[in-house]
């Protein structure tokens, strides 16, 4: 097989160079927003303000049961959970259906609603409601 | 400060360990050979001080005061290895030098090595603002990597939630390099904060990068080099994720430094010898350590070599050079052992559907669902015209392929490694109990980010050398295997 002409290499690698060039020009222009104040989507760097309070008012360790309006099972439901369980570690947090026997149980809502009310459906007694849907429950089940 | 100096000593220690039997101690350019090191020791130091940090903390010992302790002492006994070993070393670098080490370069290569660095600083700097933007990462991130973290960083045995069974919604039984190393750097920190793991995922992506253009100069010049750092830069999806502190950037990493040292084995100039490929089989162990992909990289690529050396060579040399491939992937392994049957026993429901799963094998629907992902995200790993996929079409045109006889062989295991390795990540796609729809779109275009650096490479490797084009003789001379006392035993 012919060898390229140096006329044509140098063409090529002339060309990869502008076009990578423009690729990252055009990278940095359309990632605005997500180097932006707005991405952080799912809020979670605001989670650790919101349960501050709740924070102190648990054991720094050990297995936490779990309650929400929302059932993991969707995208909200699943966001409230799963950031709970980042903010609240190295405390273990755990639906009450996985540890029904949690002693500490914490409430995670969307929505204000009676959130006593709600624990008592599942045998838990409230606590403290911190408000921002952030509530600590006791098992009564211990 | 105390985090800090943590990080640099796990690098440290890497780059120091890699000095021991430096795979390219006589490669040149000398840039590239110092560039490769510091990359390979910079992940290899970054795995092994989290696999230390994980034995620290499960026996209940990982203070502060104990984390630095060892690093220092390993620190201390690597450094005096390396002063005591270097003068030797440089002598028979000396005697080693063969008369065309120095290769001409391509006479625009500073063109190309401008262009790279515009955009490198370029993608950089958006990179660095992203990370800060958001700097508790993507969704994997806080919800599996950093939450794990946060459990093998905390009191006394909280590591045991980072696989406990509670866990069912993030993965307990994950491969733990990533977490425990983040949580190494907040506990020699004393403080939990969000700049181990930016800096974490960074340095992964940094090293990623180093590891590709230095491998790539060493193996077919400078100016390959900084065109393939072009098109890598171009995959503009990889960037996206670059910060986002996913385990799929630094199992890229470990795939490519597995593959470059396959390749670096059977380099004329190379002197690291069997290490090169004990090197290879570290990198691969710390893959399977990293994340369950790794795993199927690890056997792809034990298997692929064992078979294709034996086609090449015979039973002995084989069962050598895959001796030393296993045995430096004999810490991943029974890390990884020790993980999925002791520690967090499979609760994926991947795994626990046992053969059920393969009745899916026969929905058609699965096959055209998975076709469909692949295209949309090969489409989507760059932008219009500057897509690397056209970027590599045309340099396949135009410079055309010349893959030199002793690259031949790690080529072809390096080409079907990773091909098997892809089509093990579509068969748990046709099997997943999961919505195909829902989990290709959530992980496919990062399965192919996997091995796309290590596709790169074998790419450049393959390609006629910028150099070779426009220097027919330098070519002609490139392409005589030296001759040396080191290496005359090599092909035994």
């Amino acid at each position: 097989m012919n060898q390229p002409s140096s006329g044509l290499v140098l063409a090529a690698c002339a060309a990869v160079a502008v076009l990578a060039l423009w690729s990252t020009v055009n990278f940095y222009s359309v990632t605005g927003d997500l180097a932006g104040t707005n991405a952080d989507v799912y809020k979670i760097g605001e989670q650790a303000a919101r349960f501050q309070d709740l924070m102190s008012a648990l054991p720094a360790t050990g297995i936490i049961g779990y309650v929400s309006d929302v059932p993991a099972s969707q995208t909200l439901g699943a966001v409230l959970y799963s950031s709970a369980q980042y903010t609240l570690a190295p405390r273990l947090v755990a639906e009450q259906r996985l540890k029904p026997d949690a002693e500490w149980v914490i409430g995670n809502f969307s929505k204000p609603l009676d959130v006593a009310q709600f624990g008592e459906k599942r045998g838990l007694t409230l606590v403290k409601d911190f408000g921002n849907g952030a509530v600590l429950y006791r098992n009564q089940a211990r | 400060m105390l985090e800090g100096i943590s990080f640099i000593l796990a690098l440290l220690i890497g780059f120091l360990l890699v000095q021991a039997q430096d795979p390219v101690r006589n490669m040149q350019p000398r840039w590239a050979a110092l560039l490769f090191d510091a990359a390979l020791g910079a992940g290899i130091g970054m795995g092994l001080t989290s696999i230390i940090f994980l034995f620290l903390d499960v026996a209940g010992a990982a203070s502060p005061a104990a984390i630095f302790a060892v690093d220092i002492i390993l620190a201390g006994v690597l450094a005096w290895n390396w002063l005591r070993t270097r003068a030797r070393n440089r002598a028979r670098s000396v005697a080693e030098q063969t008369p065309h080490a120095t290769t001409p370069g391509f006479r625009w290569t500073w063109l190309l090595a401008t262009a790279f660095g515009i955009a490198l600083l370029i993608s950089w700097t958006r990179l660095v603002q992203m990370a800060i933007a958001l700097p508790v990462g993507g969704w994997d991130a806080w919800a599996l990597w950093n939450l794990r973290a946060k459990y093998l960083a905390g009191p006394r045995d909280s590591w045991r939630y980072a696989v406990s069974a509670l866990l069912s919604n993030t993965h307990p039984d994950y491969p733990l390099l990533l977490s425990a190393f983040i949580a190494r750097l907040w506990k020699a920190g004393g403080a939990v904060d969000t700049v181990a793991p930016i800096a974490t995922g960074l340095a992964f992506f940094a090293t990623l990068l180093a590891l590709l253009v230095s491998a790539i100069a060493l193996l077919r010049g400078a100016a390959s080099a900084f065109l393939a750092g072009l098109v890598i830069l171009s995959t503009t999806s990889l960037l996206t994720w670059a910060p986002a502190q996913y385990a799929d950037i630094p199992v890229a990493f470990y795939y490519l430094g597995a593959i470059a040292l396959v390749f670096l084995h059977a380099s004329p100039t190379a002197a690291g010898g069997h290490w090169t490929l004990f090197w290879a089989g570290l990198c691969a162990g710390l893959a399977a350590w990293t994340k369950n992909e790794g795993i199927a990289f690890l056997a792809c690529i034990l298997a692929v070599f064992f078979i294709l050396t034996l086609w090449q060579w015979r039973m002995g040399a084989a069962l050598s050079r895959t001796g030393w491939l296993l045995a430096g992937a004999t810490p991943g392994v029974l890390l990884t052992l020790w993980l999925k049957f002791f520690l967090a026993p499979a609760s994926d429901p991947l795994v626990t559907q046992g053969i059920s799963g393969l009745a899916r094998l026969h929905e058609v629907n699965r096959y055209t669902e998975v076709a469909g992902a692949f295209f949309s995200n090969l489409l989507n790993l760059g932008s219009g015209l500057a897509h690397p996929v056209i970027l590599l079409a045309i340099l396949a045109v135009i410079l055309r392929w010349q893959l030199e006889e002793r690259y031949k062989l790690p080529a072809l295991i390096a080409t079907a490694a990773l091909v098997l390795v892809f089509l093990s990540y579509c068969a748990v796609y046709l099997i997943t109990p999961a919505s195909v729809a829902w989990h290709v779109q959530t992980s496919f275009d990062r399965l192919i980010l996997q091995v796309w650096p290590s596709a790169l490479l074998v790419f450049f490797v393959q390609l006629r050398s910028v150099v070779d084009t426009v220097l027919p003789a330098v070519a002609s001379k490139r392409a005589v295997p030296r001759k040396s006392p080191a290496r005359a035993g090599k092909a035994s």
